[in-house]
């Protein structure tokens, strides 16, 4: 930033920067280390893929990622359907809901997901009861444990565009509010739907709580329960998520990026 | 010998020039604008005197000491930024009075001083609120209260107007030309508003690509622009295209009766670089006769002028003339019209 | 899970929307209106809002439905207390050290390139530990300082230090709170780093031609700035380690330190006869405490958004 005249001061932040930069990244790197290194051990002092390519092979752990992948689909999928009309609308034709539905999607930010369970647990005596038992039904829950994120990042996306005044050419030239919807609004957040579906695709990825105390085997639940009998392949499977999880977000600081250059721009 | 001198800066930024030997001298009390597009130089000069920048090579002299490796925190410089220079913690008596705690001014001198600069920017009720409380513009003259708290022995503005409406920025300006005059106060003053900086200054300094372009009073810059570059970016202009014809210009079939493309090839491509207000306009009926003709396309109303657009016959260039609003009238589009360089108010530049 | 409150820009655009639009009078329109937004709140009524009442409601009830005080009367006493002052003792030292270290390092992020590869790395290793950690992490802490761990393997052979002599300390609150660094530091980086950011360097330009060093403006400018903002962290962290489950829950399978894990046992049977709301009532505990949390962070970030 800005060029000091005081050589001496600039050093020594710039020292104490380097020291915290790393002692801080060897604090965060060793547990990876120490996953890679306790993940690759073999018998005797040897080193083997086996936990890694157990991945694989272990068919409850294969079921339990297609099911959070398909999870993650869906509980996207879910979100963006009930987020992106309302939240438009909102913006357009009904303002003073705007801080209602604020409200409740930062709502589970207060409400711990541990608690929230201890209310699901009736409610899905009844949704099993009419969807069958499948562990495709969190879908319901994990739309609303994502709103938060997703909220943010879709009001984030409308408040940078004008919508009342796109809306109202569009509207002006015929178009009905579908089309507004469907024409306008999506193709111009686009960025921050992305953003929002990456956040719950990793979000749903990553959740542990309500799934395994709704006794579904999602893949933290086997992640969990193979750690009782094989600490490599659940050591392995952590690592890969965490690694999974870093890619989705290190591209995502691209894709937001993206869009603040063509703002520039204008 | 000038009270602030720029010696010779220079200053790149990773291999890229910012200021190319620049050389200033400020007598004292005398407020000098540099005027330029983004990226001329013009805030990398005035971060140089402050002290945030350091210039490669060059010299900052202020009242004959050299204090180039001074740091900025004891340079005694008043400084104006852009925007948002408040520190949003402190009210603005409290900004105020900032850089005289740093100075260990006793506490009764300090509350007068504070009163004293508060009704200098004409915010004396205005002590103790804070910077989100206030206007853009009433927070920049907190700031130039806050700069003029220390005495400092220069002022130095970025800017400081280029956040405001257009209403503030005129009071505003005319306002630190007063306070300016009235203290004294030696000021550079960097600004890309032309209109701006010629208001204000003393003199002007125009720059372009890390160099001073021309460096003269607000009139002289305006009606003697020393290149196509001061005539273009300072005030409105018409560049028409012509060839050079033995010392002369020809613009289709006129030719335009100068010395001044002497030193051109012939036949190579020149601008005529002329203000509308420069170009005289007749109506013309009948026959050429050698002048340079042309009909009027639109007319917008200016206040005391209108401006006429005018379509060369020929080559159909369009050219803006100033015509005083009661006069224009009689030029209505559409009119056949004659137009009249004035000869000692143009400049001929290579294409 | 929680994360940062942003300022209500939703409310602030509602607000200057303006309420005269065709046909926001008329009556049919108006309903037709409201219709589109009736599958959203039927949804989030059902799937957030009903569970939600029916914990806090039957907080309040007993075995039969009858309306009681004595679950939240039981809070008050014995292993519930400890594990709520356990909790609050986990989560305020977490946060503390969080916001510290989380600071530091959001700082030294905040002073290098802002489209730099180190920010970018940092910050999306931060969103992972932050906010998707959970399972993964409390096996990298295994994977670490278990008893079969890289760490422990390297100390005992190498230096001959075993790290389990006192105790299984891992899988009680030490354990707890150093895993918990591993979420809270990176945290603090994702809500730190914006009010960072939001230092102008303007007004260190400032203090260095008023006659300031780095030091003034520390202690005058920058440091008054960001008191706020640290302290609606240190609350943030403070609801987020408070509401965190997986990775406890991931770690410790015996005993219940911690709420959290408290609730764990009320929902996987392990419940006594006249008991069975007793559960209920820790959760609305955890709802007031992580409400009082966040509560108190918003309105510190209502004053943050007024000095930006």
């Amino acid at each position: 930033m800005a060029v000091t005249a005081k050589p001496g001061r600039k050093i020594g932040g710039t020292v104490l920067r380097w020291v915290v930069l790393v002692v801080l990244g060897f604090y965060f790197v060793l547990p990876l280390v120490a996953m890679g290194e306790f993940s690759t051990r073999g018998i005797n002092n040897t080193r083997s893929l086996d936990s890694w390519t157990g991945i694989f092979s272990d068919p409850d752990l294969v079921d339990a990622i297609l099911t959070s992948v398909e999870l993650a689909v869906l509980s996207s999928v879910l979100m963006l359907v009930l987020l992106v009309p309302t939240m438009a609308w909102i913006r357009l034709r009904l303002p003073k809901l705007g801080r209602l539905v604020e409200f409740l999607c930062l709502l589970p930010l207060t409400i711990p997901a541990i608690v929230l369970v201890v209310g699901m647990a009736p409610l899905y005596a009844w949704v099993n009861y009419f969807l069958g038992d499948s562990p495709l039904t969190l879908t319901f829950v994990y739309a609303v444990l994502v709103l938060p994120f997703a909220y943010r990042a879709i009001d984030a996306g409308l408040a940078s565009i004008d919508l009342k005044t796109l809306a109202e050419a569009a509207r002006s030239l015929g178009a009905s509010w579908g089309t507004v919807l469907w024409r306008i609004v999506v193709p111009n957040i686009r960025t921050a739907l992305i953003g929002a579906s990456l956040l719950s695709v990793a979000l749903v990825l990553g959740e542990f709580t309500i799934a395994s105390l709704l006794n579904f085997e999602t893949l933290q639940v086997q992640v969990n329960l193979i750690g009782k009998r094989n600490a490599g392949l659940s050591i392995a499977v952590s690592l890969a998520c965490l690694v999974f999880a870093f890619v989705l977000l290190f591209l995502l600081s691209y894709v937001g990026q993206r869009r603040r250059v063509t703002v520039v721009e204008d | 010998m000038g009270y602030l001198e720029l010696k010779g800066l220079r200053k790149s930024f990773g291999g890229q020039p910012a200021l190319d030997g620049l050389d200033l001298d400020l007598s004292e009390g005398e407020l000098v604008s540099l005027l330029g597009p983004s990226g001329c130089g013009k805030t990398t000069a005035l971060r140089i005197v402050a002290g945030f920048e350091t210039a490669d090579t060059g010299h900052v002299v202020v009242a004959g000491k050299d204090i180039t490796a001074v740091p900025a925190n004891r340079r005694d410089m008043g400084m104006v930024f852009q925007a948002y220079s408040l520190f949003p913690n402190m009210t603005a008596a409290q900004n105020i009075e900032f850089g005289l705690r740093l100075r260990k001014a006793s506490g009764p001198e300090r509350a007068k001083r504070v009163d004293e600069l508060l009704e200098l920017v004409g915010l004396g009720e205005f002590g103790a609120r804070y910077p989100h409380q206030m206007s853009g513009g009433q927070q920049q003259r907190v700031a130039l209260a806050r700069a003029l708290a220390i005495q400092p022995r220069v002022l130095l503005l970025d800017e400081p107007l280029s956040a405001l409406d257009a209403k503030v920025r005129v009071s505003l300006r005319d306002e630190i030309r007063r306070i300016q005059t009235e203290l004294g106060m030696t000021t550079l003053f960097v600004t890309h508003d032309q209109e701006e900086a010629l208001a204000v200054s003393d003199r002007v300094g125009v720059m372009s690509q890390g160099k001073l372009e021309q460096l003269d009073s607000p009139a002289v810059v305006y009606r003697e622009p020393a290149s196509a570059f001061v005539a273009q970016f300072v005030g409105v202009t018409n560049a028409v295209l012509g060839k050079a014809a033995s010392g002369a210009v020809r613009l289709g079939t006129f030719t335009l009766p100068t010395d001044a493309a002497a030193e051109l090839a012939d036949g190579s491509d020149v601008k005529v670089i002329v203000r509308p207000e420069d170009i005289g306009i007749v109506e013309h009926k009948g026959e050429s006769n050698g002048s340079l003709l042309g009909s009027v396309l639109t007319q917008s109303f200016l206040g005391p002028v209108t401006r006429l657009v005018v379509r060369l016959d020929g080559d159909e260039q369009l050219v803006r003339v100033d015509q005083p609003s009661n006069l224009a009238a009689a030029y209505p589009p559409g009119t056949a019209v004659a137009l009249d360089f004035n000869a000692s108010r143009f400049l001929v530049v290579p294409a | 899970m929680v994360a940062p409150v942003t300022t209500s820009t939703g409310g602030g655009a509602a607000k200057a929307a303006t309420p005269s639009r065709g046909g926001g009078r008329s009556g049919p329109s108006t309903l037709l209106a409201w219709l589109v937004v009736v599958p959203f709140l039927a949804y989030v009524g059902t799937f957030l809002v009903y569970p939600t009442i029916l914990v806090l409601a039957g907080a309040f009830q007993d075995s039969d439905g009858g309306f009681t005080l004595s679950n939240l009367t039981d809070l008050m006493k014995g292993v519930y207390l400890q594990a709520f002052w356990r909790s609050i003792e986990l989560s305020a030292i977490t946060a503390l050290l969080g916001a510290v270290f989380g600071a530091l390092l959001s700082w030294a992020v905040a002073t290098g390139n802002p489209q730099g590869l180190l920010r970018r790395v940092v910050v999306a290793a931060a969103g992972v530990l932050a906010q998707f950690g959970g399972v993964p992490l409390a096996f990298a802490f295994l994977a670490t300082v278990g008893f079969q761990g890289f760490v422990t393997q390297f100390l005992r052979d190498s230096l001959g230090i075993d790290l389990f002599a006192g105790s299984a300390w891992i899988f009680d609150l030490p354990g707890l709170t150093l895993v918990y660094t591993f979420f809270q530091i990176p945290l603090m980086v994702i809500v730190f780093l914006p009010a960072l950011d939001g230092l102008r360097p303007q007004w260190r330009e400032a203090t260095e031609s008023l006659g300031g060093s780095a030091w003034t403006y520390w202690r005058h400018v920058g440091g008054p700035i960001l008191f706020s903002p640290f302290l609606g962290a240190v609350l943030l962290l403070f609801a987020n380690a408070f509401s965190a489950y997986a990775t406890a829950a991931a770690l410790v399978s015996q005993g219940s330190p911690i709420v959290p894990l408290q609730i764990r046992g009320f929902l996987t049977g392990e419940v006594l006869l006249g008991q069975e709301n007793l559960g209920k009532a820790l959760g609305l505990g955890m709802v007031v405490v992580v409400g009082v949390a966040m509560g108190i962070y918003a309105l510190l970030q209502r004053r943050v958004s007024k000095w930006q």
